[in-house]
């Protein structure tokens, strides 16, 4: 890790986490046409994604359940919250995988897309079982799965552009850049 | 800026691709079982508490410990015409007339799925 304390540190974590929260929170006012329930962005998988690139993976971790516990005080929605947490936390766990073994053959947007990809698996696999019910998760699947790459695909994007216009003038990366 | 795709972002695009595709598959593949004699299965947190026949029009209002929906059913299909839930996604949602269509309203634990009486198609295949 390149800082220079522990206070700097936790400031970094800090200032992403709150990145993260604010734009999961401004992501609740874009429309999106369809009308499937729980369809959004995922805008907020953009600081995830930038910050696998510059943090370990227990700070990353620390970034993602800050995240989805400051959400749940703002939007105060426990199913929501319940989502959120199976969603963040595999794609989480899937995203640092990728990056750790396969990190020559993929760019941010492929990591992306994975990430997204995961959190569609979760959130349908905890839809399945408050609903009791697999055949309601399989039948919204492919409409939500196809969405995620779109979406996934211009996070990942932004994420990279991100990374290479910003937080590189802060801080210097702990994986080899190719 | 000097952004690639490698062969990694393909590969994954690829297999998301093809889950899509798959599981879009399995849904027509249930399509094709649908027809007549299809049923409006109403459920609460997970619960079967109601059938209703898809091809009779009708109007049911549920209250449950959950919240408050009122289900409708006209010319073989079915929606959710009113709910005390927050966000109303459940009456924005696209009516079910097919096998396997389903639409729920998350915060009441409300859902309605159409399923095609299997036993009368074997029936009528047998025959």
């Amino acid at each position: 890790m390149q800082f220079r304390s522990k206070i700097q540190k936790m400031l970094f974590i800090a200032l992403i986490s709150s990145l993260a929260v604010v734009l999961s929170y401004l992501e609740r006012f874009i429309p999106l046409p369809g009308f499937i329930p729980g369809m959004k962005l995922g805008l907020a998988n953009i600081m995830t994604v930038a910050a696998l690139y510059y943090f370990s993976n227990k700070d990353v971790f620390t970034i993602v359940i800050l995240r989805i516990f400051v959400s749940l005080l703002i939007a105060g929605n426990v199913v929501g919250f319940i989502y959120s947490l199976a969603g963040g936390l595999l794609s989480f766990a899937g995203m640092a995988l990728l990056l750790r073994y396969f990190q020559k053959w993929v760019s941010p947007i492929g990591v992306s897309v994975f990430g997204a990809f995961l959190h569609n698996v979760a959130q349908l696999s905890v839809l399945g079982i408050i609903m009791h019910s697999v055949t309601i998760s399989i039948s919204y699947s492919p409409i939500i799965i196809f969405t995620s790459l779109a979406t996934g695909f211009f996070v990942g994007l932004t994420a990279n552009l991100l990374n290479d216009n910003i937080l590189n003038q802060f801080m210097v990366r702990i994986v080899p850049q190719c | 800026m000097k952004m690639k795709i490698k062969i990694g972002d393909m590969v994954i695009i690829a297999f998301v691709l093809m889950v899509t595709v798959i599981v879009y598959g399995v849904n027509v593949g249930r399509h094709f079982v649908s027809a007549d004699s299809a049923v409006v299965v109403v459920s609460v947190n997970g619960e079967v508490i109601d059938r209703h026949d898809l091809s009779e029009d009708c109007v049911k209002v549920y209250d449950t410990d959950h919240g408050h929906n009122i289900l409708e059913i006209h010319n073989g299909k079915a929606y959710i015409s009113e709910a005390d839930c927050q966000d109303q996604i459940c009456i924005l949602t696209r009516e079910a007339e097919m096998n396997g269509d389903a639409v729920i309203c998350l915060p009441n634990l409300f859902s309605l799925e159409v399923i095609s009486g299997e036993g009368d198609r074997a029936d009528a295949v047998s025959q």
